[in-house]
């Protein structure tokens, strides 16, 4: 499993170009996969605002912007839970314009997440035993991560860059104190 | 995003399944609904064998879930081709989840989360016998539920593995614990075994005939750490790898949560040790194989003969163990001091007394 994940990036590190992504609107497209492996799909859109350029004397042209975006997503973790969540999300974007378009994003996600519970037996007080598909639980959530992506040096499918983006999800209402999930992303930014 | 929908809930319903399977080679989970939390529970082996052991792992703190992946004690190769096992996490350990308080962190409700799981075993199997196998801690709750729930005859028979006898608070705890070094540094001494540090041993405890302050206790603790014999269990990458990346599981909850879980492991101990136990077990009117080992820190051999019937100590693992297909007797008759005694469960097939000591001696 690791050659061909090694492979991929590299495929997309020889891929990236010269920067042209600064402060449009952007939308994603991401593989949101739970402690890796177990799948998932996110979606979301950034706005980048207060963007400033910073031309270094050493020839490096830096980019610096605040982000504000939402984002949603689903993962299915078969012996543990599947999770639907949305969120709002702050950040801030550090892109050097004069390689090929590398940036960092640090942000936090604030949001809701659904879990469910699948072939769940409920044993009531009086012995009898309910059988049940799947059982629901909400959760608030916080969510800091960071991305780090490079631009297209043409575009894929209409995306102008690809990034991966390491997330925590600290979920809220478990009795154990806030429970923690890793969310390993990777996708396109269009 | 209604696709998504679709599918995701395609994979949720295609996990499900509402009975369970009876054959050789089982690996099922699911979860169990008590009190607002949500057990998860993991059924693996020999399901057609008609026999399943709940087992209830120790601590308080450890997690049946993370015992069926490491495996520590090869059950999977042995135990688990003639019987089938359900591992289990409690409740705010692992990867139980749901919706409940701290009030119900008791021992009380964790004798009710056993008791729901049986239920629901026998309900998921039916016909089949269910045998709880509790360690350490989950021996004490073993010993709980037969005084608790014996009655109700939900539970064929009952397997206790290291689990202690005394409280810290009772003399005969620590009578107990200074008479198992005392043992050890004898067989040292005369094994030429690191004569000077168990000649010392022995005189501090010829010293000090009553451990009864918290320097004393530290001092003979320290002696029998150093009886202790090393586990042979190996955490390989590939074992790292499993459990971060692959596992079924969530590890956070597991490894990166302790300093959250402490303070109601705590709680739990503080249960635990105001309850008389020595005085209970010899009321318990179940069928109980009690195990032991003979390097068991935690439990020496000299304390199980203190609240079970007086028997001499077996010196060695196989002169311990009771005949194959034996059934132990009521009220805990069975001891094997000298490593553990699988086999007399019902007559299950279980796996050799010699494999097993191995694994088991601490």
């Amino acid at each position: 499993m690791t050659r061909p994940i090694l492979f991929l990036f590299g495929a997309l590190l020889w891929y990236a170009s010269p920067a042209q992504f600064t402060d449009a609107l952007s939308y994603e497209v991401a593989y949101s996969g739970g402690m890796f492996l177990h799948p998932g799909l996110a979606l979301g859109a950034d706005l980048p605002f207060g963007g400033t350029t910073k031309d270094k004397a050493n020839g490096r042209i830096i980019r610096h912007d605040y982000l504000v975006g939402a984002d949603v997503g689903a993962y299915y973790h078969k012996r543990y839970h599947t999770g639907c969540w949305g969120q709002g999300r702050i950040g801030w974007r550090r892109t050097k314009l004069h390689r090929i378009g590398h940036y960092r994003t640090v942000s936090l996600g604030i949001g809701y997440l659904g879990t469910f519970i699948a072939n769940s037996y409920a044993v009531d007080a009086q012995d009898n035993v309910r059988y049940r598909s799947a059982v629901g639980y909400g959760h608030f959530l916080l969510a800091p991560a960071i991305e780090w992506g490079a631009d297209m040096r043409k575009p894929f499918l209409g995306a102008q860059a690809w990034f991966i983006r390491p997330k925590v999800q600290i979920q809220f209402n478990y009795f154990q104190g806030p429970n923690k999930y890793f969310l390993f992303e990777t996708g396109l930014r269009f | 995003m209604r696709y998504v929908a679709i599918l995701l809930l395609a994979c949720v319903l295609a996990a499900c399944s509402k009975e369970g399977r009876l054959n050789e080679h089982v690996n099922e989970f699911f979860h169990v609904e008590v009190a607002g939390a949500q057990l998860p529970v993991k059924v693996r082996g020999n399901t057609a064998s008609g026999k399943i052991i709940l087992y209830i792992p120790g601590g308080p703190g450890g997690t049946g879930l993370d015992v069926s992946i490491l495996d520590p004690g090869n059950w999977k190769q042995h135990l688990e081709r003639d019987v089938a096992i359900a591992y289990y996490d409690q409740r705010g350990l692992g990867n139980a989840q749901g919706d409940f308080d701290e009030g119900s962190i008791t021992l009380e409700q964790y004798l009710q989360d056993i008791r729901a799981i049986v239920l629901v075993l026998k309900t998921r199997y039916p016909g089949t016998e269910i045998h709880l196998m509790g360690h350490s801690f989950g021996a004490l709750l073993t010993y709980r539920f037969m005084n608790r729930f014996g009655h109700e005859g939900l539970v064929k028979k009952y397997i206790a593995s290291s689990g202690v006898g005394t409280r810290i608070v009772d003399p005969e705890h620590w009578e107990f614990r200074r008479a198992y070094v005392a043992t050890i540094a004898t067989h040292n001494l005369a094994n030429g075994t690191d004569p000077a540090y168990w000649q010392e041993a022995l005189d501090w405890l010829a010293q000090h005939p009553v451990i009864d302050t918290t320097p004393l206790r530290a001092k003979l603790y320290e002696y029998m750490l150093a009886t202790a014999v090393e586990e042979e269990i190996t955490v390989s990458i590939a074992d790292v790898i499993n459990i971060l990346l692959l596992s079924d599981n969530n590890p956070f909850p597991y490894y990166l949560t302790l300093l959250q879980r402490q303070a109601f492991i705590n709680h739990l101990v503080d249960q635990e040790r105001a309850w008389d136990i020595k005085a209970e077990i010899p009321l318990l009117h179940e069928d109980l194989l009690i195990i032991g080992g003979e390097f068991d820190v935690n439990v020496p051999p000299q304390e199980l003969p203190g609240y079970t019937t007086p028997s001499p100590l077996p010196t060695s693992a196989s002169s311990s163990c009771p005949t194959p297909g034996t059934t132990i007797a009521s009220p805990a008759r069975a001891l094997c001091g000298g490593g553990v005694g699988f086999r007399a469960v019902n007559g299950a097939a279980l796996p050799e007394c010699g494999q097993a000591s191995q694994q088991q001696m601490k």
